[in-house]
């Protein structure tokens, strides 16, 4: 499904990576691993095979993650309760890809704030502050959230609180 | 008291008291507070132990609850602060400005060696096509590559592993520069393989000599020299260094793949050093004859490569690569640093390296320090010796593997130009650092990095990913201290090097090898010598 004139067929491997056969999911998430930014439109089913219960899904779905940059403003929706995911994993990349979104995501600054409050995973709290600065000003209704956890206890976390209230500024 | 019930008593607590020591309570401790003694448990958690290398002391911090903490979530794990002793006069501060230099601990060493084996016969000498950019080589130092590879050395040839003589141990200074607080990350303990090298006790502590005088100063004790590489030159024969080239002057050109096979193909007067990101190297990865061909034709040509990217729940995947490297009789080892990551996606970083003509010395692998905890994966390091004759007169270096997380580039190349400084001050007998690997970045985004003294790097105005469009790829030096480097320098472009399609190429890496060139043995250093021009500070 890869060629040198076409690119990969980035709508069959998103099919693919549903696949009942472990096999063929490993296959798939391996070659959209290797497509680049040109994996944006399996954003979506990259993300959720983050919580495959195979090793090597997760681990192709995670590196094709890393570079396939923004996701299509289209998939934001989908992304925000992908967030809600009970596998950190999952909640960890959504988040990431709302991030690099930028204020492209601002309807996801409940879900990020709520993160940022409540999750259970230090990792998603981290990067759901992160991704609230990225946002931007957009993400105002953030601050009071943000500045508490600014003085909470783990450095990484209080840093990236800073970060963003710094980037959404008033 | 009659002594019968005397004697009862004395056995009584004896009894008692080895019971105690039996469950883990300190008998000697003995609270009074009421009539009858009570043991008290000493909580040796609470005091962690002190690292090998840097004099430190760990406080416990107050609990978390102690903490300001008004949103519900987990509990912050406990920090630990750090205090140090004032730096010792004989240590002379670095000339940068606030860089912070926190605390060093190494991880255990986990060094592998192969298993004895038989080399097969050596195959046929595969044929390359060089990068491809010009080779215009700034400086030159190197012969022309041989146009066929000659045969591989016969075993007996090589330096054997039991002729391994460490590196001189390391005295850590009395006291080192007030770093902020630094937990040291967990290192992962690993029951591989481990060779004579490892094994071996550790030298007296006598600390490498200053290349400028190192005619005074006697051999490290214990252990006989090791007999150099016959691939490798020995002082007499090495002739004058070169100035050092600017690591990033506009006028340095990538040149051609090194010459590549068993030790006896690579060149005589420099070693070549690599990083290669080899995306999610793992059961998958290794288990494709056609890319584990490919791989292995790459780390032929090196010296050492810098590894990022190894993604395997099983511990198997570096030791069967190694063991195909070495099919071809080549003796190349590796070393390799803990699961590193923020969540439950994790990397390893390796370095695997060409035992006939590099050694490592053990204790000084690990994993860098991480203050505020702003590098994902922070670095693997370890410090490397060219064989030569006498030993100590190899180009000795640290080298800190690093890969940067893609979503936090800027935050996390600021922090590796701290770990950069850290480095460099670890030990003050050794003044060259070589930081490599993805960086996910260009010089341009080098930020902190550029502005330490003397920095410069190898790779510039190339791109280095498969695809040809980035630059994230780099080894990064002081080109003061660092006067070892030739010049040369490259990126082995995987579709032209092996005549792939780019498809074939992604299939081992969406990453090409970059490389630069050293010179084998110490050069006289220059201190405070003047930045070279077209160096970006």
């Amino acid at each position: 499904m890869m060629s040198d004139a076409t690119g990969p067929d980035v709508a069959a491997l998103s099919k693919q990576l549903a696949s009942t056969d472990a096999e063929q999911r490993a296959a798939a998430a391996e070659l959209l691993s290797q497509a680049g930014e040109d994996a944006a439109p399996a954003a979506v089913p990259l993300v959720a095979a983050c919580g495959d219960a195979d090793d090597r899904v997760r681990e192709f779905a995670v590196a094709a993650l890393e570079d396939l940059g923004p996701p299509l403003a289209a998939d934001i929706p989908t992304l925000i309760k992908l967030v809600d995911s009970p596998d950190p994993l999952v909640a960890y990349w959504a988040i990431t890809l709302l991030g690099r979104s930028g204020k492209t995501a601002a309807e996801a600054v409940a879900v990020l704030v709520a993160c940022v409050e409540s999750s259970a995973d230090l990792s998603v709290r981290q990067r759901a502050a992160w991704a609230l600065g990225k946002i931007g000003p957009a993400a105002g209704a953030a601050r009071g959230t943000l500045k508490r956890a600014a003085g909470q206890g783990d450095e990484r976390l209080a840093r990236l609180a800073n970060e963003a209230l710094r980037a959404i500024g008033g | 008291m009659g002594n019968r019930i005397r004697t009862r008593l004395i056995a009584v607590c004896l009894v008692a008291t080895a019971m105690a020591v039996s469950s883990g309570y300190d008998p000697c401790v003995i609270e009074a507070a009421d009539s009858s003694p009570r043991l008290v448990r000493i909580d040796m958690a609470a005091q962690p132990p002190l690292p090998r290398l840097v004099p430190i002391s760990y406080a416990p911090q107050p609990a978390a609850a102690a903490v300001p903490h008004s949103l519900p979530g987990p509990a912050s794990p406990p920090l630990v602060s750090i205090s140090y002793a004032p730096a010792p006069a004989a240590i002379k501060p670095l000339a940068i400005q606030a860089i912070p230099t926190p605390a060093y601990e190494p991880a255990p060493a986990t060094v592998y060696a192969p298993p004895a084996s038989t080399p097969p016969p050596a195959p046929a000498p595969p044929v390359y096509q060089s990068a491809a950019l010009p080779v215009p080589l700034p400086v030159p130092v190197a012969p022309p590559l041989p146009v066929s590879l000659p045969p591989p050395l016969p075993v007996s040839a090589a330096p054997s592993v039991s002729a391994y003589v460490p590196l001189p141990a390391y005295v850590p200074p009395p006291a080192y520069a007030p770093p902020p607080a630094y937990a040291p990350p967990p290192v992962t303990a690993y029951a591989a393989p481990v060779p004579t090298p490892a094994s071996l006790p550790l030298p007296l502590p006598v600390p490498l000599p200053v290349p400028s005088a190192s005619t005074a100063l006697a051999p490290p004790p214990a252990l006989p020299p090791m007999p150099p590489s016959p691939a490798m030159p020995s002082q007499a024969a090495l002739p004058p260094a070169p100035p050092a080239a600017p690591a990033n002057a506009p006028s340095a050109a990538p040149a051609a793949a090194p010459a590549s096979g068993p030790a006896g193909g690579k060149p005589t007067d420099a070693i070549t050093i690599c990083s290669f990101n080899i995306q999610v190297f793992g059961e998958s990865k290794i288990s494709k004859p056609q890319v584990v061909d490919v791989l292995t034709k790459v780390v032929r040509k090196f010296d050492i490569v810098a590894i990022q990217e190894v993604r395997a729940k099983s511990d198997s995947v570096i030791p069967q690569f190694l063991s195909a490297i070495n099919a071809d009789g080549s003796r190349y080892q590796f070393v390799i640093g803990p699961r590193l990551g923020r969540t439950v996606s994790k990397e390893q970083y390796t370095f695997i390296y060409d035992s006939t003509r590099i050694e490592v010395d053990p204790s000084s692998v690990g994993t860098s320090p991480n203050p505020g905890d702003r590098l994902h994966r922070p670095p693997l390091h370890a410090r490397f010796r060219v064989r030569a004759n006498p030993p100590e007169s190899g180009f000795s270096f640290w080298l800190v593997d690093t890969h940067t997380d893609p979503d936090e580039v800027s935050a996390e190349v600021n922090a590796l130009a701290d770990v950069f400084m850290e480095m460099k001050a670890l030990r003050p007998d050794e003044d060259d650092v070589i930081l490599m690997g993805d960086l996910n970045a260009g010089p341009p985004q080098f930020g902190k990095i550029k502005q330490i003294p003397g920095v410069g790097w190898a790779v510039s105005g190339v791109t280095t990913n498969t695809r040809r469009s980035k630059t994230y790829d780099n080894l990064i030096f002081d080109t003061r201290t660092t006067t070892e480097y030739t010049g040369r320098w490259g990126v082995l472009d995987l579709q032209n090097t092996f005549g792939m399609s780019i498809d074939k190429a992604l299939e081992v890496s969406d990453h090409n090898p970059v490389w630069a060139a050293f010179r084998p043995l110490e050069t006289q250093q220059v201190a405070g010598a003047a930045m070279p021009s077209g160096v970006t500070r």
